[in-house]
């Protein structure tokens, strides 16, 4: 394979990649939403019980493994298949070569397998004499093209009709006009049909093994898969353990949810269950492990095994868009490609995609066994930032950390910032000018988002004691008289403070008695994501501490409450008395949002100043994602404000902040965000409102380099610029 | 039967561009293939032959040639190369997700599904179950020592490989339509392996 920084270039030059993808995504959420909710419907399980439902069945086989390994080798072999058990791809590979060539074929049809996708396989059968035809479309296409799939259900999806349509004039000699897929499907079936006839071997891969009876499980739509291991005589399967399951019903609720997953059908055209050879015919299971069996006891790691190749964390994942999976990704794409890359390919060929990963949490939410790939993209992180200290990457992140995570040197930092780029602040972004934006190397990073500015007087200045303004109280509430302590989340401080501020009135307006320490800092949020688990650490331990004795937490930014809550206990696993205060806190630990709309919920109008201007909402991806919201915020300024809201296409898509990503690689930044504000003209609104900072600096920058007429604002100013005057 | 399950059925089978037609004789299924067949032959797999001569009588009274896939390797691909119609027997139609379940052991049973352009499955009309633990209970009950060749089947074959443009007809066949017939059974013969390699 090229290299990352080739592979990712070349995606970023060929534009058919990230409108093709923008269209596949959009098209994939409707269909895969409407069949997952339809079978909601019709079974009365949610998702998450349906979910979790197969993820119990592929853990209870994991968990009885040898158990199930053995069963279904005997169940394969009363049946008449030999079942084959290998450590590494270089075992594998020289088994299928060899078997091949002792049955004398030259010439192996291919159902779609991406476990040969893993092993290279198809190098080492030519490399032997051995001509290996891929008969899936997608994967024909790209083996006449040269090409790697760039995602596991749509190999091909990169390609556009003319870009096949060309392909195949040059290489079969005849002219296809590109508007008529009709044809150029027709030809595959003509061209490949002989060789289905000839073949002397066909090679697949498994859906699933059950050891109930010792049948492979294979789906497809076209009809190859079965045809390549229903017609040779010698049926040979590559796959790994990790597609065990223990009964056939077990088997039915992974189709259940597979296809719907995949491609939003109910079901495949073909789910095969093919047990021993045919008569005359041999079968030969070759189970690889190629590094399962050390997934599979890291317990941290052990659940990306459930995985059932749907694809779905590439169809949700914005950087995905951008730049496709020959880039986000390597032979395994997607968000899954981010974790087990490790331990197919080793750590060096997984480090290099991650950045483009932006935490948003998007494919957690939709992956069909329910792994945390998010928890698990972290932890693959840590351990390259650990083991591969010398990266340049790695050397880079633990040096900016450092000084991110040194308080004084932040403070000094930002000051020192604030007063000299005093003169180009506007709106609380940096209007770089166009002289320098037009350097390539500057225009790459701002051009596109002017970059948030530092406020000369962060927010822990503004809110000391007896400088806080007055603020009438609109209502008793729940939290009338607690002591409620504001973390300021460090880039409201120092970049956002009037949200800080706003933050601080709206809880004095629920009654609240608000206090601000100085000696809070960050969260550990950005070391945490960079991988850097112990700086990490020190700072939960640190912001904990700053938090002692308050009744409640409230912070303008959810990303610290997803951090605190979600992350932290990770971190704190050897610490067990620290676990133990954050547990006692975490309930108490609120975003401002979420405590207006609980406890410190205001009477209904009690903010309405008569202001009908339409507004439209971006939730941050991880308030979504990890905190579950949903409604919360429009519910505030219609019922408080009697604003109307307009909604937001593609609303839980992340805005493109998340993560090192723009930092690291802009331009994929930059496409998330394209497609944000595109997405906030189509409302026709003028203001846009978030629960973030981190992403309203972002829109906000966004708008100002784009000259947009829209008004960014953090959900907390916006309400509290409608508070009475005192 | 219960109405209700062959309308869901039905409707499932649609979804997935297939056709269900409900027959109670054979001769009504023989019409159907009479009216299909272009090429003046039908291809019937083995196992057909076997449940249901009374079908092959009858389209051969039609005027048709019935040509059953049988012999070495080459003779039973050779047999339904060019098949414009073929007819299969399904052993269970699942209304949940419109899908037949298919059991083809035998190569000269397997090409039929495979390589027809037109797909005919003839199901009883008693095997139609709700749902897809009904397909993984005749699984389970005919797993077991013998091998065999399974296949839940649902419409007619599809790619979305190209610029995810919808293209029915890929490598199998591109019409299918699932026939339920109340004189079809499948209770008097053994399924799958133990059928075919007798
Ligand atoms: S990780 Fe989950 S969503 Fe991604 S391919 Fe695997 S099963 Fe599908």
């Amino acid at each position: 394979m090229r290299p990352f920084q080739e592979r990712y270039a070349a995606a970023l030059a060929d534009e058919n990649v990230r409108t093709g993808l923008l269209a596949f995504q959009r098209g994939w959420r409707d269909t895969r939403d409407a069949q997952i909710a339809e079978l909601e419907q019709r079974t009365g399980a949610d998702f998450d019980a349906l979910r979790g439902d197969l993820a119990a069945r592929k853990d209870h086989v994991r968990a009885h493994w040898d158990h199930y390994l053995d069963a279904f080798t005997a169940a394969a072999e009363a049946a008449g298949a030999t079942v084959t058990r290998v450590t590494t791809a270089e075992e594998a590979n020289a088994y299928v070569t060899g078997l091949a060539r002792a049955r004398g074929s030259e010439l192996v049809v291919k159902g779609k397998s991406m476990v040969s996708e893993e092993i290279g396989l198809n190098d080492h059968l030519e490399a032997a004499g051995v001509t290996p035809v891929e008969t899936d479309l997608g994967e024909w296409i790209l083996q006449l093209a040269h090409e790697h799939p760039s995602h596991l259900v749509m190999p091909a999806i990169h390609k556009r009709a003319e870009q096949v349509a060309a392909l195949f004039e040059r290489v079969l000699g005849r002219e296809f006009p590109a508007d008529d897929i009709p044809r150029m499907v027709q030809v595959a079936r003509t061209e490949l049909r002989e060789r289905f006839l000839a073949a002397g071997v066909g090679l697949s891969g498994a859906n699933a093994l059950v050891a109930e009876g010792g049948s492979v499980m294979l789906v497809c739509n076209e009809g190859n898969n079965r045809m390549s291991v229903g017609l040779p005589p010698l049926h040979v399967v590559t796959a790994g353990a990790d597609k065990l399951v223990a009964t056939y019903a077990d088997a039915m609720a992974q189709v259940r949810l597979l296809a719907r997953s995949a491609t939003g059908q109910p079901i495949t055209v073909y789910t095969n269950f093919v047990t021993g050879p045919r008569p005359g015919g041999e079968m030969h299971i070759v189970l690889v492990d190629n590094g399962r069996s050390a997934m599979a006891a890291d317990p941290d790691i052990a659940p990306a095994l459930r995985c059932i190749r749907c694809g779905a964390c590439a169809n949700v994942c914005p950087p995905y868009q951008i730049v496709g999976g020959h880039a986000f990704g390597h032979v395994y794409t997607g968000a899954i490609g981010l974790v087990n890359t490790a331990w197919h390919h080793g750590l060096d060929a997984a480090a290099d995609p991650q950045a483009l990963c932006v935490s948003c949490g998007a494919c957690a939410a939709v992956c069909p066994t329910d792994i945390p790939l998010p928890a698990q993209i972290l932890e693959v992180r840590n351990r390259i930032m650990t083991q591969r200290p010398q990266r340049t990457d790695s050397r880079v992140r633990a040096v900016a950390l450092r000084a991110f995570a040194t308080p004084w040197l932040f403070a000094a930092g930002t000051r020192a910032v604030a007063t000299v780029t005093e003169p180009l602040r506007e709106d609380g972004v940096l209007a770089v000018p166009a002289r320098l934006r037009r350097h390539p190397e500057v225009g790459r990073r701002v051009g596109w988002r002017s970059p948030p500015a530092p406020a000369r007087r962060p927010a822990r200045d503004r809110l000391r004691p007896r400088r806080q303004p007055a603020v009438p109280r609109l209502a008793e509430t729940a939290v009338t008289g607690r002591r409620v302590l504001l973390f300021l989340q460090c880039i409201t401080d120092r970049f956002a403070p009037t949200v800080a501020e706003s933050t601080a009135r709206l809880l004095r307006a629920a009654g609240a008695h608000v206090i601000v320490r100085r000696t809070q800092h960050c969260c550990g949020l950005p070391a945490f994501d960079s991988g850097q688990w112990e700086t990490a650490t020190t700072m939960v331990r640190h912001t904990l501490a700053a938090m002692e004795g308050a009744d409640d937490v409230v912070t303008p930014a959810p990303s610290c409450v997803a951090m605190l809550a979600h992350e932290a206990p990770r971190l704190l696993r050897d610490d067990p008395d620290t676990a133990a205060g954050l547990q006692q806190l975490s309930g108490r630990i609120h975003d401002i949002v979420d405590y207006l709309t609980g406890p410190a919920r205001l009477p209904a109008g009690s903010l309405d100043t008569g202001d009908r201007t339409p507004v439209t909402i971006h939730r941050f991806c991880q308030s979504t994602n990890t905190l579950g919201r949903t409604g919360e915020m429009e519910a505030l300024v219609r019922d408080l404000a009697g604003a109307p809201v307009t909604a937001l296409p593609e609303a839980t898509v992340c805005c493109g902040f998340g993560g090192s990503t723009s930092i690291t690689n802009p331009e994929v930044a930059e496409g998330i965000l394209d497609r944000k504000l595109a997405n906030v003209d189509r409302t026709g609104a003028t203001t846009l409102l978030t629960d973030n900072p981190g992403c309203m600096l972002h829109l906000k920058g966004g708008a100002h380099a784009s000259d947009r007429a829209l008004t960014v604002q953090h959900i907390a100013d916006y309400l509290a610029d409608r508070l009475p005057a005192s | 039967m219960a109405d209700d399950l062959i309308a869901r059925l039905r409707s499932e089978v649609e979804r997935a561009s297939a056709a269900l037609l409900e027959e109670d004789h054979w001769d009504g299924v023989a019409d159907h293939l009479a009216q299909w067949a272009r090429r003046g032959s039908v291809v019937v797999a083995p196992v057909v032959a076997e449940r249901a001569p009374q079908l092959l009588e009858q389209v051969r009274d039609r005027g048709l040639a019935v040509v059953v896939p049988e012999g070495t390797d080459s003779e039973v691909m050779a047999a339904v190369a060019d098949a414009d119609i073929g007819v299969v027997a399904g052993e269970l139609a699942v209304a949940e997700s419109g899908s037949v379940l298919v059991a083809e052991h035998a190569l000269g049973d397997r090409v039929v599904s495979m390589l027809s352009r037109r797909l005919v499955v003839v199901v009883p009309r008693e095997a139609v179950a709700a749902a897809l633990e009904d397909a993984a209970a005749w699984l389970a009950a005919h797993a077991g020592g013998t091998a065999w060749f399974a296949s839940l089947m649902t419409g007619p074959s599809r790619t979305a490989d190209i610029e995810r443009s919808l293209t029915i007809g890929v490598q199998g066949p591109d019409e299918v339509d699932v026939v339920l017939c109340a004189a079809a059974s499948n209770a008097a013969r053994p399924l799958g392996a133990k059928g075919a390699q007798r």
